[in-house]
């Protein structure tokens, strides 16, 4: 009787350390066919390898045919919070060209481009970009550059100019990737005088965004609207209850008509905000992340026109669709 | 952002208004959370009492760790992050991680401490696992999956603080209702045996208790610090007294008391969440009962030891107490 | 004219498949103070806690007053080795004796005025009524081994199990033990003691069990508490002194 529970426990503990391998064996046999080690070639494209979803749907779109953009992230994950694991260091390994979001959003990404070993270009993609700095720590930054759309161009222009780079300028491949990358910053200006001409229809007194995680500050700055998170720059940060109280008086003080939910962060918090004020539950606005399949925010753009419409939409403002007239593809 | 900043930051009177402001419930939020932690403070207090008392300490962080697994299953099972599957995964799976140290720590020899570690690594290692599982795959939102890590009392909903009550009225009654039996079977197994205690069912019961305790407890504290919501209050109390009904009642004292003082720091502070304060209080408490406890605190030790020697100087003879 | 209070038959115990108790069968009757020798392992600390329900016997039938069954195993008072006790519990001597009070009072019952004059009286009887409120860990060894014999007494019992009561006890508290054991046998009830200094079984018990994992003999100290019983239950690891096995020193034999 002993004996038998003793190969019961040693069979439950040899199957739970099983489940830590069988992920690996799913990742592995995915690759079969792209030949991975040094020079990130699969097939014949070189590999591109992206953290956050949003440089993965910029990088696809401005890349198109001529590279294979893979990225860590998944869709509706948290960057700030997120945990690598070894096949993401493989899939660091197999690439070409690394591109990282930048301002500490990854705190994760350094460690892995190191254990990877080998070489290839770690392109930052907010290089050159006006960070905001965060209150209250000295030397900290807001990472969250891609809600302004000028930034957003110019994280667009690094992009192209590290993928024609990776290809070679005088390639076809290079000259497409420089076209379409010309096309993507045309279009994201002609989004930042969309999004600013739909914010300017909130009323004055309604211009607040009130949202779970301090995210918006980079859209604050560039559409003129005021924003506030209930927790802080990055979901690390525990929200204490008088972040919740603070917050919840800047709701009753303007009066705001709705407050936000995110995709990648959890709701209770702003759900409490909103039983305490009787303030609408709108949302979830796409703030560290692109939406996953069947949210209609599948895309950087997607998700940004959504955000847009969603905000507009709830306070009060009047609401008229994106349609750019030199939409590329 | 540190402590000194914000003390240095924030005005005598500014602290006294807001506090001003808790007591007096501005927001229905922050009673809940207040209640709340006074709930979880107290059960985990008087559960984790009788887990210190038998030794089985390390079964509180256990407990709490083994949870993890359960939770992430019932997320992939349902899809969603709400509340009813979530607490019912994080039970199975406390109630497993129970029968398996309750199984091992039973036989002729077990090496309790090994177990009881063992089951705690495999089961937070496999909610890891799962838990990364999920970043790869979730095709639904896993935002607060990690929060339970954590735990954040601020975000509690009344359903879930009417789950929490009631647990702490059945859990709390029991305890009282079967005081003598735990308290004899925890001192003199060998003698409870035969006067028809039940030790075994005695000892599963008390991991099972343990387990909805803690199921309960981790939106409050989150599984990391649950166990020491379970240990602190218990080995503070026995500094203080030498029977068992005021052990018992000092520990939920204590353990309330800093739920209490947590969530008021929580609501008086920026940035400080309520379950890490709960526990900062809980270890203060614990400190100044090993400093000033009458039963072996270091002061009084100090203190006797010094009349001793006065004693012995001056020629009296000891009592023959304290000396076996 | 007396029926046996407590009858054994065929007990064996086993931990892993080694027996540590092989067929033992023995009664015992009211009015008798039997002590329990043998070398160490010879399994009578197993055999006495299989009595109590404290390990499961793997096979046997155990009477208690003609009652056999789980529940018959109360009727009998147990005072175990100190070495299995939390001395940190908090718990004090009047709490202790009060434990004894339990078999009557159930998980909620208040104490009657009867229930603390038998408390009372026990504590009195082996002298500890003044540390009353003492910590059970602040006593000596003789002082707690008192506690643990006035919780037997406030149980109230006729049938007294006994393990190793004289262990690390002091000579005065092992003379005042014994004369309460030799009270509780001339009243009428049968008084079982592990023991473990063969120098003083002629002098403390009227009964002998000598026994090493089996029954090896057991009756009137007189008869069976000789030189070749003793051989047989030691393994020829004894030296004797006396050839009225009065004085009789063991060299740790050890179990088969």
């Amino acid at each position: 009787m002993k004996r038998f529970s003793r190969f019961t426990w040693f069979g439950v503990v040899a199957c739970l350390l099983a489940m830590g391998c069988e992920p690996e064996k799913k990742r592995g046999a995915s690759n079969v066919g792209k030949t991975g080690g040094d020079g990130g070639l699969a097939g014949e494209k070189p590999v591109v390898v992206v953290t956050t979803t949003m440089l993965a749907s910029a990088a696809r779109e401005i890349g198109g045919d001529a590279v294979e953009v893979r990225a860590i992230m998944k869709p509706g994950g948290d960057p700030h919070l997120y945990q690598p694991r070894p096949s993401d260091a493989k899939m660091v390994t197999e690439s070409a060209l690394v591109i990282t979001s930048g301002l500490h959003l990854e705190g994760w990404i350094d460690d892995l481009v190191r254990n990877a070993g080998g070489e290839r270009p770690v392109v930052v993609a907010s290089q050159g970009v006006e960070p905001i700095k965060m209150e209250g720590s000295p030397g900290g930054v807001d990472p969250h550059f891609w809600f302004d759309l000028r930034e957003w161009s110019k994280a667009s222009q690094n992009i192209t100019d590290a993928m024609v780079d990776l290809v070679g300028e005088e390639t076809d491949a290079g000259k497409d990737i420089s076209k379409r990358g010309a096309a993507y910053k045309a279009r994201m200006q002609a989004m930042h005088t969309w999004t600013g001409e739909q914010l300017a229809t909130i009323p004055d007194a309604q211009r607040i965004l009130i949202t779970s995680h301090d995210a918006f500050h980079y859209f604050g700055r560039a559409y003129k609207i005021d924003v506030e998170g209930i927790q802080g720059v990055s979901t690390e940060q525990e929200a204490s209850q008088r972040d919740v109280a603070n917050v919840i008086e800047k709701v009753k003080s303007r009066e705001a008509p709705a407050i936000f939910v995110e995709s990648s962060v959890n709701p209770s918090l702003i759900k409490q905000v909103a039983s305490e004020t009787g303030a609408k539950v709108a949302g979830p606005l796409f703030s560290d992340s692109v939406g996953t399949p069947g949210s209609g925010a599948e895309t950087f753009e997607a998700m940004f026109v959504k955000n847009v419409e969603e905000i507009t939409t709830n306070l009060g403002g009047d609401y008229k669709a994106f349609s750019p007239e030199e939409k590329g593809k | 952002m540190s402590v000194a900043n914000v003390i240095n930051a924030l005005e005598i009177a500014e602290i006294s208004a807001r506090s001003l402001e808790f007591f007096s419930f501005k927001y229905a939020f922050v009673a809940r959370a207040l209640t709340a932690s006074i709930l979880v403070g107290g059960l985990c207090g008087a559960v984790g009492t009788f887990l210190v008392l038998r030794r089985l300490s390390l079964m509180g962080d256990a407990a709490g760790h083994s949870t993890l697994p359960g939770i992430c299953v019932a997320f992939l099972l349902a899809g969603s992050v709400s509340t009813l599957p979530i607490m019912a995964g994080a039970l199975v799976s406390a109630l497993l991680a129970a029968i398996a140290v309750g199984v091992i720590t039973r036989g002729p020899r077990s090496r309790s401490d090994a177990a009881i570690g063992i089951v705690l690594s495999v089961f937070f290692g496999a909610g890891i696992v799962l838990l990364s599982y999920i970043q790869r795959v979730a095709t639904t939102s896993y935002a607060g999956l990690d929060a339970m890590l954590l735990g954040n009392v601020a975000g509690i909903s009344p359903e879930q603080l009417i789950v929490l009550g009631v647990v702490t009225v059945l859990l709390g009654g029991a305890t009282l209702l079967y005081l003598r039996p735990l308290s004899i079977s925890t001192f003199d197994p060998g003698f409870a045996a035969s006067v028809g205690i039940p030790v075994r069912a005695i000892h599963y019961g008390l991991l099972g208790a343990l387990s909805l305790s803690v199921v309960v407890s981790v939106q409050a504290v989150g599984v990391v610090l649950v166990s020491a919501m379970l240990i602190i209050p218990g080995a503070s109390a026995v500094y203080w007294f030498k029977r068992m009904p005021g052990v018992l009642a000092a520990a939920v004292g204590i353990g309330a008391l800093s739920g209490a003082l947590g969530a008021w720091t929580s609501y008086l502070f920026e940035g400080v969440s309520t379950g890490p304060a709960m526990v900062l209080v809980a270890t203060t408490f614990f400190l100044s009962s090993l400093a000033f406890g009458p039963r072996g605190g270091l002061l009084w030790r100090a203190v006797r030891r010094r009349r001793r020697q006065r004693a012995m100087l001056a020629n009296v003879s000891v009592s023959a107490t304290g000396v076996r | 004219m007396s029926e046996a209070v407590l009858k054994v038959s065929g007990l064996t115990i086993a931990y892993d498949r080694e027996p540590v108790v092989l067929d033992f069968s023995f009664e015992v009757m009211p009015g008798q103070l039997v002590g329990i020798v043998g070398p160490n392992g010879a399994g009578k600390s197993t055999m006495i806690k299989s009595l109590v329900g404290s390990i499961e016997a793997d096979v046997g039938q155990v009477w208690v007053k003609g009652i056999e069954g789980r529940k018959s195993r109360r009727l009998l008072t147990y005072v175990p080795q100190r070495g299995s006790v939390d001395w940190d519990f908090p718990v004090t001597v009047y709490d202790v004796v009060k434990q004894g009070r339990y078999g009557k009072l159930g998980l909620l019952g208040r104490m009657s005025k009867k229930d603390r004059a038998i408390v009372d009286d026990a504590l009195e009887k082996v002298a500890m009524q003044d540390f009353a409120g003492r910590q059970i860990g602040e006593l000596s060894g003789g002082q707690q081994q008192r506690v643990f014999l006035a919780r037997a007494l406030a149980q109230q019992g006729d049938i007294y199990l006994l393990d190793e009561p004289f262990t690390g006890v002091d000579a005065k508290t092992e003379a005042a033990i014994v004369d309460v054991l030799r009270e509780l046998r001339d009243q009428g009830a049968a008084v079982m003691v592990v023991h473990h200094d063969l120098s003083t079984v002629g002098e403390y018990f009227d009964t002998v069990m000598l026994m090493n994992k089996r029954l090896i003999a057991m009756g009137p100290t007189a008869e069976v508490f000789s030189k070749e019983n003793l051989q047989k239950t030691y393994g020829g690891k004894l030296a004797i002194f006396d050839a009225d096995a009065m004085t009789v020193v063991s060299q740790g034999g050890q179990a088969r």
